[in-house]
């Protein structure tokens, strides 16, 4: 303001020194009272509507932010560096709409410029041009990717985009495959599980070569305790997708839970193939060579299963399976062992 | 504990020697032909108070000695709330035990009036019965128990019920009588739930108002008591080390798990571990029930146990368990491998899948087509009655459950069995026995809240019969409970069953030992007493009673 100030007769000048000074000390609430007389005694005096945006931008008062610098840039259109903060400050006071075409011309001014990024996805994003700020967004992420705020607008924009092609999908083709299997998975995470059994099913007869389906019906079944209708989704999606681990080990369950001990080792052995390191699977399979008494093999299972580092349930469940697996083979001080872990993993503080 | 030197024969192995059953089971629920028109009341508020939906048991005992068995149904009582704080009554007739004479096989009177037994025990909830003749007098008495009081009842003959205190304050439950120290007498063991009365209760209403959990409330030990030759009854609970174990027990059931010539317990317990209590012989339990494999399900998990029994499945020789819990738990199946561990069975059984949704209370083990391989049948419903509304997938009241053993499987045969499979119902305590001595296993439930069924077994025999062994005792315990019956046919299959009427849940059955057999001789069979003495009995030609007596010397 020193240029500009020289213009100033000496009590305003006095008046925008003090204001400054509270400014520079951090003392905003004086400065914003200082900086307020004199854009009211010399409302033309830009340099006083620049600091006192720049002070109730630091108070956190966007809205009034805002208004100075919009101020500011009516007196000085070419004012450099404004622009950036006045589209943050709209956004924050959600005037997306004007926010917008001030970011965009801050864009345009400095192309370079990734802080514009971040505000600008939002705007679009609350003005529901939702492809523009997904655009924005991913720009702001490669600058710091793990930036809450920008996390948390990327898992939103992500999931109004879902929402958006989801009722596109539902209105375009309700009775397609695609929109049965949609509103299957809505109904599960609504907690409706019998829309969601009735939707699976009339999405396996529109589409019975559909992938991705029998898997979770089979488990709404199996959740029911209908275990025999479960069996039989799973050994279907088993044959169908033979590289889903889920659907093999899934299948091995519920041949355990049938008492198909002998048939559910092929299946959750192949999950294991699939993926090593799925440790469900491994106790599974520990349980199925239990029931056919080859304990020398369930140990060698369920102690590498307990070498990988499960989390405490399935360390006490295992323990306990080891324990009794141990007394089958008749060592009854490692059977204590295993109880004695278990007794520790599931003590109640 | 002695471990006997059993022979290791693995689980595969015994059931392959069971032969298939060529009939269907069916029953028929005849009550209403048979006369017996009690009614159960739970006397159900609005608080819920626990008691209310744990309904009563039932006994199966020939209390006058014609040979028929009797029924004995206990009732719950009035929640009376108007009175200075809450308490139950029983003065109401309607609210009362019922006895109930077996006239002919077929038809039944009450002859509650007088006998002493209506409103036992001293006027509080009902729970279970149990029966066993304590004086060996040759007149099987009784026990009853009930929510913060239990008596014994002494059969005097002609009808008529003398009552004796017993020392067993808090709410029992299931109860048993055996000789566990050996001496010859009954002791009786009462199974005692929780540390409730109504001035614990609490209200649960959240998601909506329903019974509490017993997690609510605080675990309490089990009693043992002892009958003096003077008729007082004394708690020996602490010296038995019965006193030191706690949980929150409902069923019990004997049996010898070791072949050491005691008799060992296991005892159903409601979201703790199971417990078993193993006998040193002279009387004093320790509980193994952790290291032998038998407290909880194969995760380590605890469950609901409610309904026990303790025979062998298998016929392999040793006596395995079957626990009853609630839907979603699976009924829990034990077998017994004969060297002091027991393998959880539930998935490869087939219970699993037949029991997932299903929440059972009084059971058996039992022959019920004379196939020689012990059936499953469990009275059956929920705990909750609002349970439909907080898991859609389950119900509140449920038909009861017949699964047959074929091979050591179980297969649901409930839908083929007659008409009160189908039939939605709170059943709670169930007793086995042979109502019309036609040589196969009737059964008595009684209905929470409702009329008891009276199912009689009408399944075809097709050449097999079942033949009812009566035990008489001289040195053992005189009704000879505890004792190990073992037979054998021409087909070589042999068949074991432990003599008890305890077991199921809060109820007492049949004290004769129960065997299906094919054809008219039995190659021989064995008894091994609980005094010690074993008897061998050969080519015996079956009839549908045999009374076998205990040689008076060894």
């Amino acid at each position: 303001m020193t240029v500009a100030a020289q213009t100033l007769p000496p009590d305003l000048l006095a008046l925008a020194k003090e204001g400054l000074a509270a400014k520079e000390a951090g003392r905003y609430e004086d400065a914003a009272l200082k900086l307020e007389a004199l854009t009211q005694a010399r409302p033309g005096f830009v340099p006083a509507h620049l600091n006192l945006g720049l002070v109730r931008h630091e108070q956190g008062e966007f809205a009034k932010a805002a208004k100075s610098f919009e101020r500011a840039l009516e007196l000085s259109p070419s004012l450099p560096d404004v622009r950036p903060l006045l589209g943050f400050d709209l956004v924050q006071a959600a005037r997306f709409a004007d926010a917008i075409p001030v970011l965009e011309q801050a864009r345009r001014e400095s192309p370079k410029d990734l802080s514009v990024a971040a505000p600008l996805g939002l705007a679009y994003m609350r003005e529901g041009r939702l492809d523009e700020a997904l655009g924005e967004l991913q720009r702001a992420s490669t600058a710091a990717p793990d930036d809450p705020e920008l996390l948390r607008a990327l898992s939103e924009l992500q999931a109004r985009r879902s929402t958006l092609l989801r009722s596109r999908l539902l209105a375009n083709a309700p009775q397609s495959p695609a929109a049965l299997h949609t509103r299957a998975e809505a109904a599960v995470l609504g907690g409706r599980l019998g829309d969601a059994t009735v939707l699976y099913r009339q999405t396996l007869e529109a589409a019975p070569s559909r992938p991705g389906v029998r898997v979770p019906l089979g488990d709404l079944y199996l959740e029911a305790e209908d275990y025999a209708a479960a069996e039989d989704l799973y050994r279907e999606a088993a044959r169908r997708e033979p590289g889903s681990a889920r659907a093999q080990e899934r299948w091995g369950e519920s041949l355990l839970l049938l008492g198909r001990g002998e048939e559910a080792i092929q299946p959750l052995q192949t999950a294991l193939r699939i993926e090593p390191d799925r440790l469900s699977a491994s106790s599974l399979l520990g349980k199925a060579l239990g029931d056919l008494e080859r304990w020398a093999e369930a140990e060698a299972v369920l102690q590498a299963l307990l070498d990988a580092g499960p989390d405490s349930e399935l360390a006490a469940r295992t323990h306990y399976q080891l324990a009794h697996v141990c007394r089958k083979l008749g060592r009854a001080a490692a059977a204590r062992d295993h109880l004695e872990a278990y007794e520790r993993l599931t003590r109640t503080p | 504990m002695q471990r006997a030197a059993t022979v290791a024969m693995t689980w595969c192995a015994a059931i392959a020697t069971t032969l298939p059953a060529v009939g269907q089971i069916r029953f028929e629920d005849r009550r209403e032909q048979a006369g017996v028109d009690f009614e159960h009341a739970a006397s159900r508020t609005e608080s819920r108070y626990l008691i209310e939906t744990m309904g009563a048991g039932v006994a199966l005992f020939d209390f006058d000695g014609d040979g028929l068995l009797d029924i004995f149904l206990v009732n719950g009582g009035l929640i009376n709330r108007a009175a200075h704080g809450v308490r139950s009554e029983r003065d109401e007739p309607v609210m009362q035990n019922r006895l109930y004479r077996n006239v002919d096989g077929h038809r039944f009177e009450d002859v509650t009036g007088g006998s002493g037994l209506e409103t036992a025990p001293d006027g509080r909830y009902g729970m279970g019965v149990a029966v066993g003749d304590f004086d060996n007098d040759g007149l099987p008495d009784l026990a009853v128990t009930g929510v913060g009081a239990a008596a014994a009842y002494r059969n005097l003959g002609s009808g008529r019920f003398e009552r004796e205190e017993l020392p067993a304050a808090g709410w029992g439950a299931s109860a048993g009588f055996a000789d566990f120290d050996g001496d010859g007498r009954l002791e009786l063991l009462i199974t005692r739930y929780l540390d409730w009365d109504f001035s614990k209760h609490i209200e649960c209403l959240e998601p909506i108002p329903s019974y509490c959990s017993p997690t609510e409330h605080d675990s309490v030990s089990n009693l043992l008591l002892q009958r003096s030759s003077a008729g007082t009854w004394d708690d020996i609970s602490a010296a038995a080390g019965i006193a030191e174990i706690q949980g929150k027990s409902l069923g019990v059931a004997f049996n010898d798990a070791d072949a050491d010539g005691d008799i060992d317990v296991v005892v159903a317990n409601d979201s703790e571990p199971q417990q078993f209590l193993v006998n040193d012989g002279q009387g004093r339990f320790v509980d193994d029930a952790l290291l032998a494999g038998l407290a909880l399900n194969e995760d380590g998990g605890r469950y609901a146990g409610m309904g026990v029994d303790f025979q062998d499945y298998d016929n392999d020789g040793t006596p395995d368990v079957v626990i009853t819990n609630l839907a979603r738990e699976l009924y829990a199946l034990y077998v017994n491998d004969g060297s002091g561990v027991f393998d959880y069975r539930t998935r490869p059984s087939g219970l699993a899948g037949i029991t997932a949704r299903m929440s059972g209370w009084g059971m058996l083990l039992a022959d019920l087509d004379l196939d020689g391989s012990k059936d499953l049948f469990v009275a059956q419903g929920h705990v909750l009655d609002t349970i439909a509304e907080t898991d859609g997938a389950l119900v509140y009241e449920q038909p009861p459950l017949l699964a047959r053993n074929v091979g050591g499987r179980f297969e649901d045969v409930s839908a083929s069995a007659g008409a009160v499979f189908q039939r939605d119902a709170s059943g709670r305590g169930a007793a086995f026995g042979d109502l019309d001595n036609d040589g196969d296993l009737d059964v008595v439930v009684n209905i929470l809240d409702g009329k008891p069924l009276a199912l009689f077994n009408e399944t075809p025999v097709d050449g097999r019969r079942g033949v009812a062994i009566r035990l008489v005792g001289s040195a053992s315990p005189r009704d000879g409970q505890g004792a190990v019956v073992t037979i054998r046919s021409p087909d070589g299959m042999e068949q074991h069953r432990f003599a008890t009427t305890a077991g199921s849940y809060l109820s007492a059955s049949d004290s004769r030992v129960h065997f299906g057999v094919a054809g008219n001789v039995l190659e021989w069979i064995r008894i091994r007493w609980p005094s010690g003495q074993t008897q061998e009995l050969r080519d015996v030609e079956v009839d549908d009673v045999l009374v076998v007596r205990e040689p008076s010397s060894p």
